[in-house]
């Protein structure tokens, strides 16, 4: 009898604490459930429950496929790599080399200009496409590439 | 009459396996789906190592069997104590249990008394843990000694790791200069596995860590009145000693026909595509038990799918449907080596001739930075919360 009364006193004390828990935190729980109706409707919470759900289908997809590991090997942890490598100047200089060879490029490349590349035929061909002092520059770049790939390629 | 499926194991292959086979099966065939455990819950062991160091409470490591009662499993906490293949039954301190399948995934039995490894501490168990949690919160300096008597261990990063996070932990608490960390290893070089790019990254990780590795390490036991390490061709004194003890057979496996002679010691014998035994059709051993014997590493992710994979065989044989086994064709492992954090795949291939599945030598990082410590933990804790 006495255990039973000191079980029910327990109850009564645990539901006085919540209710008094919710009243002080009133507006943050109305804030929080607007959050959640919000996230309901956009639909963002029901993606979230399929990936929960979900979870044990996802990570046996990518256990059975390599290839997405291959992936994140070679371009995620290889960059990451080669980017602990540079310094704070190499980064800034590499940044302004993409920047504006990545930009130039981008707005000179496409399938027409391609497509409509005269070819060089022998070594007149050769000899004439090399009239072209733009050729001749990207040449000048092309052995400086190949000179630094030289020079990369002894060291470990 | 309903069909009998019972499930040996609360851990990562009997968990999975039990959910997996009542999606399948529940309303669709008179099934009835038992699982028996020595405790009433399911605690992710991967887990232990940050309750050990202090970062995660018992209670958030864990999830009540209880809770695979939604789906219809019935749970029964019970030691089991002997299989029985030959007479369909399962011995158990609670009393005998038929079946019509059984799927088995015991672990591995923790092997402390080779070596007299029961004198130092480990995190191989929930009591372990909370015991070096306590021993690593009152060590103020000295030498630590991670001690690995055998290549064999449940889980095999894992020696590598707790090291390279108690110099972390220790820098952390002021006190580095005032301990030497070793770490007492079979292995030639630190990881060797999982290929040379992972031993070189763990050497660096060492090397820049100031941590001794004593690899090729032959044990002979560990001393505990002069507290030292014996090594046939070394001793090493230690204050504070973490052992990493040998996988053996679980018992109730030992003087069955499930058991097969390799290199490396007595092991249940199962097919690596399914998890079935070779002898009897009605059973699968989907636990790091025959982990061994297929070639794969005795971890939860290797056993985690061939549990999947014997869960699909028996529905696809109660349903009539055709079985797509669940084996992997990669292997993921997640390491945390203090403040660096480490992500290796392992691409797998099946070598259905030999029963075996081959992946040491074709691993590869995929992340290397302090954003694979929050990977893990993300990982393991989403793990344990979608298990049931």
């Amino acid at each position: 009898m006495m255990a039973e009364t000191t079980q029910t006193q327990n109850v009564d004390e645990k539901l006085l604490e919540m209710i008094g828990m919710l009243t002080d935190n009133m507006d943050e729980l109305k804030g929080l459930l607007d959050q959640i109706i919000e996230l309901k409707r956009s639909g963002a919470l029901d993606s979230l429950m399929l990936i929960i759900n979900r979870f044990e289908e996802i990570i046996q997809y990518l256990f059975q496929e390599p290839a997405l590991f291959r992936l994140l090997s070679v371009l995620m942890d290889g960059s990451l790599q080669a980017m602990n490598k540079l310094d704070a100047q190499d980064i800034i200089n590499l940044k302004g080399t993409i920047q504006s060879l990545g930009g130039c490029m981008g707005k000179s490349l496409n399938m027409e200009t391609l497509s409509n590349a005269k070819p060089v035929n022998g070594v007149f061909g050769l000899m004439s496409a090399l009239n072209d002092p733009d050729v001749r520059k990207g040449l000048g770049i092309a052995m400086e590439l190949l000179r630094i790939m030289g020079r990369c390629s002894k060291q470990k | 009459m309903a069909k009998k499926i019972l499930v040996l194991g609360g851990g990562v292959g009997g968990v999975v396996a039990a959910k997996k086979l009542a999606e399948r099966l529940r309303g669709r065939v008179d099934v009835e789906i038992t699982i028996i455990n020595d405790t009433d819950y399911y605690l992710l062991p991967p887990l232990l190592v940050n309750i050990a160091l202090g970062d995660l409470d018992p209670a958030q490591a864990q999830l009540p069997l209880s809770m695979l009662g939604k789906r219809g499993v019935k749970y029964v906490k019970a030691v089991v104590t002997k299989v029985d293949p030959e007479n369909r039954t399962v011995e158990t301190d609670k009393g005998k249990f038929n079946y019509d399948y059984l799927i088995a995934s015991l672990g591995v039995e923790n092997d402390f008394k080779t070596y007299n490894l029961g004198v130092g501490y480990h995190n191989f168990s929930l009591e372990g843990a909370l015991k070096l949690k306590e021993a690593l919160r009152s060590f103020t300096g000295g030498n630590v000694v991670v001690f690995t008597p055998e290549p064999l261990y449940r889980c095999g990063v894992y020696p590598f790791e707790i090291i390279g996070q108690l110099d972390t932990i220790f820098k952390k608490r002021g006190i580095r200069d005032k301990v030497n960390l070793t770490l007492v290893h079979p292995f030639e070089k630190p990881i060797q596995p999982l290929g040379p790019e992972a031993v070189k990254i763990t050497m660096d990780v060492f090397h820049n860590k100031g941590i001794n590795y004593i690899g090729n390490a032959r044990p002979v036991e560990v001393d505990d009145k002069n507290k030292t390490v014996v090594l046939t061709s070394d001793k090493v004194k230690y204050d504070l000693l973490i052992v990493v003890p040998p996988a053996r057979l679980p018992k109730p496996f030992e003087g069955t026909s499930l058991v097969v002679d390799t290199p490396m010691g007595k092991w249940t014998a199962a097919n690596v595509y399914t998890g079935r035994s070779p002898k009897f059709d009605d059973v699968y051993l989907p636990g790091e038990h025959s982990m061994p014997v297929i070639g794969l590493p005795t971890a939860g992710v290797p056993v985690h799918f061939t549990a999947l994979a014997s869960a699909g065989a028996i529905a696809g044989e109660l349903l009539g449907q055709p079985i797509d086994p669940a084996q992997i064709n990669a292997m993921t492992c997640a390491m945390d080596y203090g403040e660096l954090g480490l992500m290796f795949n392992c691409d797998i291939k099946l070598d259905m001739n030999n029963n075996k599945a081959l992946w040491m030598g074709s691993c590869y990082s995929i992340l290397t930075s302090p954003l694979g410590k929050l990977i893990k933990d993300v990982f393991y804790k989403t793990w344990l919360k979608t298990t049931m």
